[in-house]
């Protein structure tokens, strides 16, 4: 992200939500996005998984300048590349989770078989594969967020946008939530986790701040213990 | 149709409002194509041919002036006044008029002593020019000559003479080969009658009597003080010649017009009732599409408004703006399907008990088959607008706080 900005314009206002900013993530790593309420951290996340358009800077997500796609390409991307977990979990009443965790699978084509078989991997890497039949409103709100990871992890993604993962949990619960976090991307998968928590902010290995729309680079781990 | 099998497992699971749907369109189905059916069925009845040149005809009902000794002599008087208006092509005495509302009926027998009569036939008494005059078309057998007329005073057909009977007639007189009527000799009132000759249609006077394609036509013409004339008109010259003949006939004193009608109006006033429950079954009908197409479109604009956040959701994990519209529009082919499914079967069971108990003719398959095609069609277009609105949802609706 280079250069990076987004504004609202309605008719009388122009409202600055992001001021330029330069980010670069690389594959595999945990960072945190972190700021006050109405900071601009939903918008910072939205653009980055492709839900909306920044309005000015460059882009590029996996080597691809993504001003440059269609609504169509995006949704593709989103479909393949990318992984969402939100904050309200965002899981379909009427479908049981098996078919909770199929939706995003179906748009992608893949075959009865194949889709199964992801399904439950996905199912038994978050502890639910017994209740793959059950509906969300059976379930506590730490399993329904573990369905909706199960749902981010089952189509293989690059990178997991996580909105307040744990902002609807309680801290027995949000823990086991982090700590799934951390094994997925212990396996390589990219995290981009926005969170008022400082506490689990922690755990990443890059925190960013988002602060009246101004983006600054708090600290990393790493260099904290390389310092 | 890779979300059909998730569809149908999330309308089984929300239960209410796609069976009240479901329902909402069945009944819809149900009424419509029975309606429809009944629609034609009145269409095919009001149709139906009179057998006469009916375009550019008209009667006029008036009185014979005079003493009763005189009444020949003045029908003699009419018929050459008004034949010689300009315009008029043919002009007939007949005591009746097809569809009239008023007309004779007669019973027919086989032999003079038989119990029950053959059936029931309109009866119709004209001079020999009838055919020609009426626009008649005769199938078999002789025409009437002159020498065939009779003039009666007494006002009735109780002469022997030769007559002309309609087809339909024919084939209750002789089932096995109607032309063999011709020849034969039937009784009508104790009197002999010897069919000359049939004609392929001429009907009663009573659109819904059941023997109203059973008509005999005697070349009797019935002198009384009130008669009918039967004028045809030559093209475009129907509202000049029914002034002229008013004009004419009101030149003899006493002279009293009682009605003046075109075969047009005596159609329309015959089938009055008919035409008002084809109306009233056409608006029951499109108040119920419309009722139906804006329930569907209700109930998908209700269903788009509650389901953002769901559609924000679907759009973020990949949808396109095409896969949500599909969703949208698949969802209520399935539940059209299924309440065409249930119409389908109610609509055959009520076609069935109007057919036992109406004597309606059950509806036809391609009536049914169409008739899923028209409300399938119609809940798409309904729900069209909703599944473009449902596509436009954003995707970033998905992240914000419920």
């Amino acid at each position: 992200m280079t250069g990076l900005a987004k504004a609202y314009i309605t008719s009388d206002i122009k409202t600055q939500a992001l001021q330029p900013f330069d980010l670069a993530i690389g594959q595999g790593e945990f960072v945190s996005v972190i700021g006050p309420s109405g900071s601009g951290k939903t918008t910072f996340l939205n653009i980055a998984g492709l839900l909306e358009n920044h309005s000015e800077g460059l882009y590029e997500l996996d080597g691809q300048d993504v001003s440059k796609m269609s609504d169509k390409q995006k949704s593709a991307y989103r479909n393949e590349k990318i992984g969402f977990v939100f904050q309200s979990f965002n899981l379909i009443p009427e479908l049981n989770l098996y078919d909770n965790i199929d939706m995003p699978l179906r748009y992608r084509k893949f075959n009865t078989k194949e889709r199964d078989e992801r399904i439950m991997k996905a199912l038994e890497q978050v502890g639910l594969a017994g209740r793959k039949n059950h509906y969300p409103t059976q379930l506590s709100g730490g399993q329904q967020q573990r369905v909706a990871i199960a749902r981010a992890i089952a189509g293989s993604p690059r990178v997991i946008f996580a909105d307040e993962p744990t902002g609807n949990l309680d801290s027995k619960m949000a823990q086991g939530i982090m700590t799934l976090l951390q094994d997925i991307n212990a396996s390589g998968t990219t995290i981009i986790m926005v969170t008022h928590d400082n506490e689990q902010a922690q755990l990443a290995q890059r925190i960013v701040q988002i602060k009246d729309g101004v983006l600054s680079e708090e600290s990393s781990i790493l260099t904290q213990a390389i310092a | 149709m890779k979300d059909l099998a998730p569809i149908i497992k999330a309308l089984f699971k929300e239960k209410l409002v796609p069976f009240l749907l479901i329902l909402q369109i069945s009944v819809t189905f149900m009424v419509m194509v029975n309606a429809a059916n009944m629609i034609s069925e009145r269409e095919k009845l009001m149709s139906r041919p009179t057998g006469v040149d009916e375009e550019n005809a008209f009667y006029v009902l008036t009185n014979l002036q005079g003493p009763s000794e005189k009444f020949v002599a003045n029908l003699s008087h009419d018929l050459a006044s008004l034949r010689a208006i300009e315009g008029v092509q043919v002009v007939s005495p007949l005591n009746g008029v097809p569809l009239g509302l008023w007309g004779n009926y007669v019973s027919v027998y086989r032999n003079l002593d038989d119990e029950y009569p053959i059936d029931n036939a309109g009866y119709y008494g004209s001079d020999e020019h009838i055919v020609e005059n009426l626009g008649l078309n005769l199938i078999a057998g002789e025409n009437l000559a002159l020498s065939d007329t009779t003039v009666s005073m007494t006002g009735n057909h109780n002469i022997s003479s030769s007559i002309l009977i309609t087809k339909a007639f024919a084939e209750l007189v002789s089932p096995d080969d109607w032309r063999q009527a011709v020849g034969q000799t039937i009784y009508t009132t104790n009197t002999p009658q010897r069919i000359k000759g049939i004609v392929e249609a001429m009907q009663g006077a009573w659109p819904r009597w059941y023997g109203v394609n059973g008509s005999i036509i005697y070349p009797v013409i019935e002198v009384d003080n009130t008669i009918r004339y039967f004028v045809r008109a030559e093209p475009g010259q129907l509202e000049n010649v029914m002034e002229e003949v008013n004009k004419v006939l009101l030149n003899t004193p006493g002279r009293v017009i009682e009605k003046m009608q075109t075969m047009e109006e005596v159609r329309l006033r015959a089938y009055k009732d008919d035409n008002a429950s084809s109306k009233l079954l056409i608006s029951v009908c499109v108040g119920l599409l419309f009722a139906t197409s804006l329930g569907i479109y209700g109930q998908a604009r209700f269903s788009v408004n509650r389901r953002k956040r769901q559609i924000g959701t679907r759009r973020a994990l990949g949808a396109s703006k095409g896969q949500v519209m599909r969703f949208f529009m698949l969802e209520n082919a399935v539940v059209s399907l299924t309440g065409l499914v249930i119409g389908f079967i109610a609509a055959l069971s009520l076609s069935e008990q109007f057919a036992q108990h109406f004597g309606l003719t059950p509806v036809p398959l391609p009536y049914l088959l169409s008739g899923m095609a028209a409300l399938f069609v119609l809940g798409q277009l309904s729900v069209s607008y909703p599944a473009l609105q449902a596509s436009r949802v954003e995707p970033a609706i998905a992240t914000r706080s419920a």
